[in-house]
């Protein structure tokens, strides 16, 4: 669930606000925004991708998970997420932005399924007819 | 039905009132390949999305999800791809189903890259498109909507159906950011609101509260397969992400006396008898491979470091979660063309019955995906049509609101929405209620939701807030309740009806496949009285056949 605004980064420009689909935020007066409802909150992470400021923090976890603003800083947390999905200051790639999917499937040995296995074996016999 | 007619003004003024050829109700993938599709045939389209449209729902997850991506002249991979899974779709799906799906998702994947979506090369600098990430994707899909002049309304919950002598006929609702009302009215509807996971938690799903459900059968839709909806995912403990793509071929399950088990009735036998499962990403020791799996599924690994374990040197415990009908089939009963049983009225995705596709099985997230972004074409190509008809008489037409529990109690308020979810959670999150089904426990189960049923119809109202924007939320929090309530109704009045085992409904009580209700497809639907009746699975036409009968 969300943990942090870091104050000092956040604009107030209301992204956030705008992009949460279950109202998670809160901006109030000119101040950063708020966290008011962080129980709405399901993790989908795209408050971290959108913030042009990188200001927010988003804990993977389900349960309280209180973080300090230390804490994010230190360990490289704050728009590592976006950094991964390959967005920039708010901006999406126009396109996936990467194709570490395609090299882990090059990379990994070729396990073919067991036999018994007969939906498994099927569709790997024609995995990679899907590359054009 | 109750309505109260003093909650609404006589002459109901709303914030936003427009007239559309075809309105959308959900923003996810699928209903907003409804929109393009149908902006395409020339209709004017408006989409209503509960949240924003880019981030909403189970597919807005950052998260890799795969859609099946089949060539239309390699007949090889056609016929592997759409025959593989029959097996475990248990008799009830239909091959000419998974080529029609396949070959549109197809057709909607070339038309991204048209528009200059740029998929990933391999090492050869080949293009691969069987890959998704959610929240680009609709990011992209977004812009593109917007260029071709779609009215998106964001925030924007959908509280109740227009309809106009039996035909669909647009909606009603409020923008809970801005405590506004809006309405829209239109030649036809189409509902893509996804499935509904019951507020199990998993990821993406707190907006997937059912509620397209509820707004079809209020206008007179039924269901089909609610049966198929005992599916759950495991996810790390503490976290919600039900994405097993990360682990795939890498991991293995352990009970809590280190026995090895495996996903589904294995798991639930370990986490009811041993207490726990774990799992470990054991299969891999080689550092590339590991470092590149952490670049492919980001969001799997910011738990992994935020927890500090090393996944593939150290076990860690998962959870089992519900995911219901956001991966199972069951859904809302649909035509050839998408069309539910009340005119005008369409819907494609999640929310629909997916049988023809994935039987009684469950989808994967290739086939899962094919289906949200085809049959959203599909219904957006037929609602267009069906829109062409009625012309100019959308805007004056004679229409009527048919919300009911949640929006008219005929009493005082006698249950809260967070009450009565609390009671709807208990009774369809449970394993043993839910992932094993019998008689008895459903009679229980049925009764009491019911009884809450009668209840809510009398007395579930939104709290009359003095701020709009906490009244906008409030209604919209009584309508889900309601929604999820209905939902949990038809999908055990369907589970009591199929007295055996098939794909994603088990019964303890009936443990088996029963050959004799092969090919037998559960229908449902009803508000205050349900009705269950069996319809016999009968093939896809094709025209000619068609023109021959």
């Amino acid at each position: 669930m969300i943990e942090l605004v870091v104050a000092e980064n956040c604009t107030g420009c209301g992204k956030c606000v705008e992009v949460c689909p279950t109202d998670v935020f809160e901006l109030v007066g000119d101040g950063p925004v708020q966290i008011a409802r962080k129980d709405d909150c399901h993790n989908c992470m795209n408050c971290e991708l959108y913030c042009p400021t990188d200001a927010l923090y988003v804990s993977p976890l389900v349960v309280d998970d209180p973080v300090t603003k230390e804490e994010v800083i230190a360990a490289g947390l704050l728009g590592s997420y976006r950094k991964r999905l390959g967005w920039a200051n708010g901006r999406a790639p126009r396109g996936t932005g990467d194709n570490w999917a395609l090299q882990l499937r090059e990379h990994k040995p070729d396990k073919k399924p067991p036999p018994e296995d007969k939906i498994r074996t099927q569709l790997h016999a024609v995995k990679d007819r899907t590359y054009i | 039905m109750t309505a109260v007619q003093e909650i609404r003004p006589a002459n109901p003024g709303f914030d936003v009132d427009l007239s559309v050829d075809v309105l959308i109700i959900g923003g996810g993938p699928s209903g907003v390949w409804a929109a393009l599709s149908a902006i395409e045939d020339g209709a004017t389209v408006a989409i209503a999305e509960k949240g924003y449209l880019g981030t909403s729902g189970p597919f807005g997850v950052g998260a890799n999800t795969g859609i099946y991506y089949i060539m239309p002249d390699d007949q090889e991979q056609r016929d592997a791809i759409v025959h593989a899974r029959q097996p475990i779709a248990f008799g009830l799906s239909d091959p000419a189903w998974g080529y029609k799906v396949f070959d549109q998702s197809y057709a909607n994947l070339d038309l991204m890259a048209r528009w200059g979506y740029e998929w990933p090369r391999n090492s050869q600098g080949k293009e691969y498109r069987g890959s998704l990430r959610g929240p680009t994707i609709l990011h992209f899909l977004r812009e593109i909507l917007v260029a071709k002049g779609a009215t998106i309304l964001d925030h924007s919950p959908a509280l109740e159906l227009l309809v106009s002598d039996g035909v669909a006929a647009g909606a009603r609702g409020v923008n809970k950011q801005k405590g506004t009302t809006w309405q829209v009215r239109a030649g036809s509807v189409i509902v893509a609101t996804g499935g509904t996971a019951f507020l199990s938690g998993v990821v993406g799903s707190k907006t997937h509260t059912g509620d397209g459900y509820l707004l079809a059968a209020e206008a007179g839709a039924h269901f089909s397969g609610m049966e198929f909806s005992s599916q759950y995912h495991a996810a790390p403990a503490e976290s919600n992400l039900t994405r097993g793509a990360y682990r795939e071929g890498m991991g293995t399950y352990t009970d809590n006396n280190g026995q090895p088990t495996q996903e589904g009735r294995k798991m639930v036998q370990s986490i009811t008898e041993t207490g726990a499962v774990w799992d470990q990403l054991d299969k891999t020791k080689d550092p590339k491979t590991q470092d590149l799996m952490r670049k492919t599924h980001a969001a799997a690994f910011q738990y992994f470091e935020r927890k500090g374990i090393n996944p593939f040197e150290e076990r860690y415990p998962v959870t089992f979660l519900l995911e219901g009908t956001i991966r199972a089939a069951g859904g809302i009963a649909i035509d050839d063309d998408l069309q539910t049983t009340v005119p005008g009225l369409f819907a494609s995705g999640d929310v629909t019955s997916r049988e023809k596709l994935v039987g009684a099985g469950p989808p994967g997230g290739g086939p899962a995906s094919a289906w949200a972004f085809a049959t959203g074409a599909f219904a957006g190509h037929s609602a267009a049509a069906f829109a062409k008809r009625y012309g100019a008489r959308i805007h004056d037409r004679k229409v009527e609101a048919v919300g009911g529990v949640g929006m008219r109690p005929s009493d005082r308020p006698r249950v809260t929405a967070d009450e009565v979810i609390d009671v709807v959670r208990d009774e369809m999150l449970p394993f043993e209620k839910n992932y094993w089904r019998n008689a008895p426990t459903m009679a229980t189960s049925l009764d009491r939701l019911n009884g809450l049923w009668k209840d809510a119809r009398d007395g579930l109202a939104p709290v009359q807030h003095n701020d709009a924007k906490l009244r906008a939320r409030s209604a919209m929090r009584a309508r889900e309740a309601a929604a999820l309530l209905a939902a949990g109704r038809w999908i055990y009045a369907s589970a009591n009806e199929r007295t055996e085992s098939r794909g994603l409904h088990r019964r303890s009580d009936f443990p088996e496949l029963d050959p004799r209700q092969n090919g037998q497809h559960v229908l449902t639907g009803g508000l205050d009285d349900l009705w269950v009746k069996r319809k016999a699975w009968s093939p896809t036409l094709t025209l000619a056949q068609e023109q021959a009968a």
